[in-house]
């Protein structure tokens, strides 16, 4: 490096207040004593305005960059398909669910009302055949005036006499028997009743007898028990598609209008 | 704008702090690959090629001036942009006339940052000065560029180039020296008060 370069070298770090200390002094000095200095320095000083006062350009874009231009897997455009999805399947399911449990699945809701109906049915033919038969236990004391009429001419013939306190005694000791077959002629068994009556009284009373459920009606018992079972688990489900439903349509139009 | 906690988002991978960063340094960066490679379509490339390297690298950076970082970054992308060039140079698309010589560019005229006013009164001299840079060897135009269209220190410069301080005041000098050369044949476009004796 000749002198003139380190002296051009030292002009400009001054211009710039990169010189500190002796070498500062130095220049100064030398500016003083030197011309020729003096005029490269005010060259090197306009050159350097001038290229300071360069204008600066805007960019002329944005430079934003995106998920794919950085290779980054963007989550938004993930998540918003499957939520999408899943609010939809969700939904259809929720609507196919309701259409069975509206027209499939049987309601067990309506049995009760049913069995009491049934229940009242027989309450009402049983209190019918009572009355048929107390009706019919009370004829006695008529039945000896029509009897002593057909048997007035047989009249002190204690032969007869005893054969109707007999027939009378055999009538009212056939009555429980009446009573107690009755239910079995009504139009609705009491099977049905006690069937449809099952899990909440267990036994059904007709008049004075208390008949136990019979085997049979197990079945029909674990079937409506299973019915309730399964309208709880379908409630269930269908509270739960509801709020995936919802919760995952609301996700997927947050990340939409993200997105756009 | 908290730079340094849009820093520490955009360290853990969040593009939008990153965005913000660069909406606010992209005119400087832009204008770095601009002042070194004198094509808006070759400066517009740079750019984004430093944007994307930087988001990617940017985990690496430890603190200090993210200015100077991004442009050593940028001033990086310009060299491997230049080094392209020279492997595959290109014939470049200006109107020539009858004779083979190049009609003036519309890019030498046109500067598609400044309004029209502003370009008529300022484009000359600024196509005047980017003249001067594309004939500085391209060591000697990134320190230019950065000392004096940048205004960087010289720190900052050594930083950005990865060269000791004793290399940035050389080739600034030189540079300076040149430029001052160059813009000695557009005197009539300087200002008054800046024209230079020949």
């Amino acid at each position: 490096m000749n002198d003139s370069e380190r002296y051009l070298e030292a002009l400009s770090a001054f211009l710039d207040g990169e010189l500190t200390g002796n070498d500062r002094e130095r220049i100064e000095k030398l500016l003083q004593e030197d011309e020729n200095l003096q005029n490269w320095h005010e060259e090197l000083n306009r050159t350097r305005r001038v290229l300071r006062s360069t204008p600066a350009l805007r960019a002329p874009r944005n430079y934003m960059l995106t998920p794919d231009m950085v290779g980054q897997k963007d989550k938004t455009n993930r998540a918003f398909p499957i939520l999408r999805f899943a609010s939809a399947f969700a939904a259809l399911l929720l609507v196919l669910l309701f259409l069975g449990d509206l027209f499939v699945i049987p309601r067990p809701l309506l049995a009760p009302a049913r069995s009491v109906q049934i229940a009242e049915s027989i309450q009402l033919d049983e209190e019918a055949a009572v009355a048929e038969a107390e009706a019919f236990s009370v004829q006695p004391p008529d039945a000896p005036a029509e009897l002593l009429m057909e048997a007035a001419p047989m009249e002190g013939e204690p032969a007869a006499e005893a054969e109707y306190d007999e027939n009378i005694s055999s009538s009212m000791d056939s009555s429980p028997t009446l009573e107690k077959s009755l239910p079995t002629a009504s139009p609705f068994p009491v099977e049905e009743a006690e069937d449809i009556l099952a899990g909440t009284a267990g036994t059904l009373v007709v008049g004075e007898s208390e008949i136990e459920p019979e085997s049979s009606s197990g079945f029909l018992e674990d079937e409506s028990r299973s019915n309730v079972e399964l309208r709880s688990y379908i409630r269930f489900a269908e509270f739960t598609l509801l709020i995936v439903a919802l919760s995952s349509g609301i996700a997927a139009y947050y990340f939409f209008r993200r997105k756009s | 704008m908290d730079e340094t906690g849009l820093i520490q988002d955009a360290q853990g991978g969040d593009l939008e702090a990153f965005n913000r960063l660069i909406l606010a340094y992209q005119d400087r960066v832009y204008n770095q690959a601009f002042r070194v490679l004198g094509e808006y379509q070759s400066a517009d490339d740079a750019t984004q090629e430093a944007f994307i390297s930087a988001y990617k690298s940017i985990r690496s950076f430890r603190g200090g001036s993210f200015r100077a970082w991004l442009l050593r970054i940028v001033t990086n992308a310009c060299y491997d942009e230049l080094r392209r060039k020279k492997r595959r140079p290109t014939t470049p698309l200006e109107p020539v006339d009858d004779e083979g010589d190049e009609i003036e560019s519309p890019n030498w005229i046109a500067d598609p940052g400044e309004s029209p006013e502003d370009n008529i009164a300022r484009g000359e001299l600024a196509n005047a000065i980017q003249a001067c840079l594309d004939q500085l060897s391209e060591d000697f135009r990134v320190v230019v560029v950065l000392v004096d269209v940048q205004g960087l220190d010289y720190i900052e410069a050594s930083q950005v180039i990865g060269k000791p301080l004793g290399t940035i005041k050389s080739r600034l000098a030189r540079a300076r020296s040149r430029m001052r050369e160059c813009l000695q044949g557009f005197w009539e476009l300087l200002p008054h008060s800046m024209r230079l004796e020949s």
